[in-house]
């Protein structure tokens, strides 16, 4: 594993993070529904709220992701800089 | 956006446009899932952090939701369209003999008459003969309040306002005009008691069934009593205004040929089978959802505006659906309307003009005999 391996998987996942920020906007912009009454009503909020809450938790699990391959990509630069340390590479 | 409220006779409102919008958001943020999915879903290198694939699945899972519940959406507003044609059609044949069922239930009669629309007429004239006593109502009508310096309405929506409610059911405003005659308003309220064991109050249920049978109503006469002690007199200018019984009184007064009839308004009135005949303009505000508009029966054609609209209030809000102040919204509406056949209703009446008001109540006697406490009957 080098550092492309960790890399692509973060340009992915930091990929997916802004598509999830424009899902998440787009679902705290749903058209509201003041008229609605009864099962239409209850219907409706439900969905509007499982829909952002659902999207708000998968933002915060791929930003985590991208946390993640990040820390893992600077863990990797780093043993490698102790590693040519170690063996001198100057 | 186009409207695509699909509405109910019983008031509700499905907002399905917004459904659809809602279905159309749901749909971009779908699709940006779609893609999302698309970016992670690839096949896997030798690095993979913690909780990779379970966010992946997680995606995955969201998105199909989201699929499904914009399917599930656009099924449901194709669903409630469909239901709502349907009740509507139930509706139209089930609401005559709904509000059937109601007038026989008030007369304690046993099951529910059936038959056509245009039957009412009948059932009204046998409910009238099936009650316990000959209807031979007399009346008494006395003043309770008058004031001076009252400006005359503006609009239909002003008119609506002026109903009374409560304990004065009769209004009568005389104007004196430039040229030396009388403008006269009559405003009647509807009924007072619904219960048929109360026999002392005009604006009861026997009076409805009298003035949808044609028969001569002890609130008609009241509200004539009270014209002639304001000083209105035959062939005055007159524009008579009532909600529900008191709309079939005015329609039944407008079309006396007793006077100079110079405009009709009722809302919420069982006026249906009384078309206006005469030249006065003549407007009649019904609610979609409001049953008591269908107890005259067959709506026969005539020179009526009619004005139809929703209510508003929510489904099996019956008196909700009648009530004086939701027509009054609705005439709100009108005022504000730009459609010539609505906002020229009152360019043949006067303009501003300062009179006097006088309400009036009244009683009756179904025994025959005179009316207790020393006033006059008749």
């Amino acid at each position: 594993m080098d550092e492309g391996d960790i890399e692509r998987v973060l340009d992915r996942v930091q990929l997916v993070c802004t598509q999830l920020q424009r899902a998440v906007a787009s679902a705290r912009g749903l058209p509201e529904t003041p008229q609605w009454r009864g099962s239409s009503h209850s219907l409706a909020q439900s969905q509007q709220e499982y829909v952002l809450a659902e999207l708000v938790g998968l933002e915060r699990e791929f930003g985590e992701l991208a946390y993640r391959c990040d820390r893992d990509l600077q863990s990797l630069r780093r043993r490698q800089e102790e590693e040519g340390l170690a063996g001198g590479h100057w | 956006m186009t409207t695509l409220v699909v509405t109910a006779p019983g008031g509700q409102s499905v907002a399905t446009e917004e459904i659809l919008v809602l279905g159309q958001e749901l749909d971009s943020i779908g699709a940006l899932l779609a893609d999302a999915w698309r970016t992670v879903n690839h096949p896997t290198g030798p690095y993979l952090p913690e909780g990779y694939r379970e966010a992946v699945a997680r995606l995955a899972g969201v998105a199909d939701d989201v699929s499904w519940l914009c399917r599930s959406l656009v099924a449901y507003t194709q669903q409630v369209a469909e239901q709502e044609r349907w009740r509507t059609r139930l509706w139209d044949s089930t609401r005559d003999h709904w509000t059937r069922a109601l007038v026989w239930s008030a007369l304690g009669q046993q099951g529910v008459r059936g038959g056509s629309p245009d039957a009412s007429f009948d059932d009204a004239a046998e409910a009238l003969r099936r009650l316990d006593e000959p209807y031979h109502p007399a009346v008494s009508t006395w003043e309770v309040d008058r004031r001076e310096g009252v400006g005359i309405s503006q609009g239909v929506a002003e008119r609506i306002a002026r109903i009374p409610e409560g304990s004065n059911p009769v209004r009568v405003e005389r104007y004196a005009t430039a040229e030396g005659e009388f403008h006269t308003e009559v405003f009647v309220a509807g009924t007072r008691t619904w219960s048929l064991d109360e026999k002392t109050d005009p604006f009861d249920m026997r009076s409805n069934l009298a003035l949808v049978a044609g028969a001569p109503a002890a609130s008609t006469m009241v509200t004539e009593r009270a014209m002639r002690s304001a000083g209105v007199q035959r062939g005055d200018r007159v524009v008579f205004v009532g909600h529900s019984q008191g709309g079939a009184v005015a329609a039944t007064l407008a079309e006396s040929g007793r006077y100079d009839t110079r405009g009709l308004v009722t809302v919420g009135a069982p006026v249906g089978s009384q078309p206006a005949g005469g030249e006065y303009p003549a407007l009649r505000i019904e609610h979609r959802d409001d049953v008591v508009v269908d107890l005259a029966g067959k709506t026969l054609p005539g020179g009526h505006t009619v004005v139809e609209a929703d209510s508003g209030a929510t489904t099996g809000d019956i008196p909700g659906a009648h009530s004086r102040d939701r027509y009054f919204q609705t005439a709100t509406q009108i005022d504000q309307s730009n459609a010539d056949l609505l906002s020229g209703w009152a360019d043949g009446l006067p303009g501003p003009l300062r009179g006097q008001a006088r309400w009036f109540d009244a009683s009756q006697d179904l025994s025959g005999g005179e009316v207790a406490g020393g006033k006059t009957a008749q």
